[in-house]
């Protein structure tokens, strides 16, 4: 489903990413591990085509991203959903026509199917009677669940999730993996989810990837990962 | 020596980043025309920018026209006593708001007001990207978001410069009528008979490109802010002293080149 091979990129000379390959099969849940400031928003960016690598490949879901026009980009990535790491939900919407938008963008909806749409996936993020409250009337655990759901509303075959639980408190933490795990299974969609949040993230995922240096260091599952013999990953993990 | 090289090296980089900060603004405003080139115009964003623009600025505009045109008349009238022609003094306040103060004045204020706004909503929609999150939902941020706002200041302007003109004419009036005693027939005559095609001419070709100045460099400042809520605060004053700068030299360049071609 997301096959990235051979991918660098560097900003002013800074090289951020050096030759990443990793591949995340239809349906999975995979987790992006590393420090902070090692690329992981970087390399989740470029699968959405935000971001052009000075070289390599990514292909998601057959569709090679970067010899996409700046058109066939918008169009490509109505199959996705993106969060981002501050949520980045428009403040001068409410929540629910925050949900909306992309539906009156790109769907035939009526007003009265986008209004019925947008209830049913606030209360699959378990935010029903939110609609008319603007994001700064929202908490951030909350925020976070409605810009989940309206990274999925237009019906997302692939789900890219950019560190979902940082700045929640470890219980808020806990919910949140466990309903994108949910989600991402209810829904089947392909799943990558960057963290430094090693809990939460074993417990949600199918696979695993450190990125350190702008490599991927190991991947696997939390046994395969555990047994590494790369002393970055023992590190990492022991610190958690 | 090496001071010499080193300063020569510093203009060099600061030349060179202000020419490539000049293409990438330049490229914008060509995304910005393809956009309305295509027909890509979303007129009920228009509308709303239009009305919180035009709402920014209409009370400070009025404020402003109606001080300045009494003072140009209270100052025309002890200038024009002088050579005993009171009777002018209609036209000259006329003709100095609808050639240069209106348009001038206007750009100026609407700069402060809807330029910082504009600039400061789109730098914090950048800055918390939220302009990414139009591109991840498949929606063209510069279609979504900036060419209604441009286009908005190209409508907002043109009727601001035109109730500036109409209340500093009020303020004139006030004082040629109230103080100097000047009959309100003839000073109303007086001042429609002043002001020719050409002077209009003259204030709506300055007040297109003040309009369209201000709109680019505060969306292009606001769109291409980074660094935080720092960032935010830096995009807006730059925004705003880069419009008022351009808007008084663009204002001088145009004067010669309206009069070179005969609207005088
Ligand atoms: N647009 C950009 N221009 C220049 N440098 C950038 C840009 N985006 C990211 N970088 C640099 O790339 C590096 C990786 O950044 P990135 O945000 O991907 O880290 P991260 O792994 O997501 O960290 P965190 O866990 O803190 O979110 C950083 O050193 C950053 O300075
Ligand atoms: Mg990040």
């Amino acid at each position: 489903m997301i096959t990235i091979s051979g991918v660098s990129k560097s900003f002013n000379g800074n090289l951020v990413l050096d030759g990443i390959s990793l591949h995340v099969p239809a349906g999975e849940l995979a987790v992006l591990m590393g420090l902070s400031g090692t690329g992981k928003s970087v390399l989740l960016q470029h699968m959405i085509g935000l971001i052009a690598p000075d070289a390599g490949s990514i292909r998601v879901d057959g569709t090679e991203v970067i010899e996409l026009s700046e058109r066939q980009l918008l169009l490509f990535r109505r199959k996705m959903g993106y969060l981002f790491q501050d949520n980045a939900l428009y403040d001068f919407m409410t929540a629910g026509e925050n949900l909306a938008f992309p539906l009156k963008e790109h769907t035939q909806l009526s007003a009265a199917d986008i209004h019925t749409k947008v209830g049913r996936y606030l209360k699959m993020v378990d935010m029903q009677g939110v609609e008319n409250k603007f994001p700064a009337e929202l908490s951030g655990g909350m925020r976070k669940r409605v810009a989940l759901a309206r990274a999925l509303i237009m019906d997302a075959k692939v789900l890219l999730c950019d560190e979902p639980t940082s700045g929640l408190d470890p219980i808020r933490s806990r919910d949140i993996s466990k309903l994108i795990r949910d989600l991402s299974k209810k829904t089947g969609c392909t799943t990558i989810v960057t963290t430094h949040d090693m809990m939460n993230a074993f417990r949600i995922a199918d696979r695993a990837f450190v990125l350190d240096k702008g490599k991927i260091v190991a991947q696997g599952t939390e046994k395969e990962l555990k047994a590494s013999a790369e002393l970055f990953v023992q590190e990492f993990l022991q610190d958690q | 020596m090496g001071i010499l090289l080193r300063y020569n090296y510093i203009m060099f980089t600061v030349l060179a980043d202000m020419i490539a900060a000049l293409g990438r603004s330049a490229l914008f405003l060509g995304d910005v025309f393809l956009v309305v080139l295509r027909g890509r115009v979303r007129w009920g964003e228009v509308f709303k920018e239009l009305h919180v623009q035009g709402v920014q600025s209409l009370g400070i505009v009025m404020l402003a026209s109606l001080a300045s045109g009494a003072v140009l008349a209270m100052q025309g009238r002890v200038m024009m006593e002088r050579f005993g022609a009171k009777e002018f003094i209609a036209q000259m306040v006329a003709l100095s708001l609808v050639r240069e103060l209106s348009p001038v004045f206007t750009a100026l204020v609407f700069s402060g007001k809807s330029g910082a706004g504009i600039a400061s909503e789109l730098a914090t929609m950048t800055v918390n990207s939220q302009v990414q999150a139009t591109r991840t939902l498949g929606v063209d941020p510069v279609e979504f978001l900036v060419v209604p706002r441009m286009l908005a200041c190209l409508i907002a302007l043109p009727i601001l410069v035109v109730v500036s003109g109409l209340t500093g004419i009020l303020g004139g009036y006030m004082i040629g009528v109230g103080e100097a005693n000047i009959p309100s027939s003839f000073y109303m005559a007086q001042t429609i008979a002043a002001v020719g095609y050409p002077d209009f001419f003259c204030g709506f070709v300055k007040m297109f490109f003040f309009a369209l100045l201000i709109g680019w460099v505060c969306c292009y400042k606001g769109f291409s802010t980074s660094g935080g809520s720092l960032g935010v605060g830096r995009a807006t004053t730059q925004a705003v002293a880069l419009s008022y700068i351009l808007v008084i030299v663009s204002n001088t360049i145009l004067t010669k080149f309206i009069i070179a071609i005969g609207g005088n």
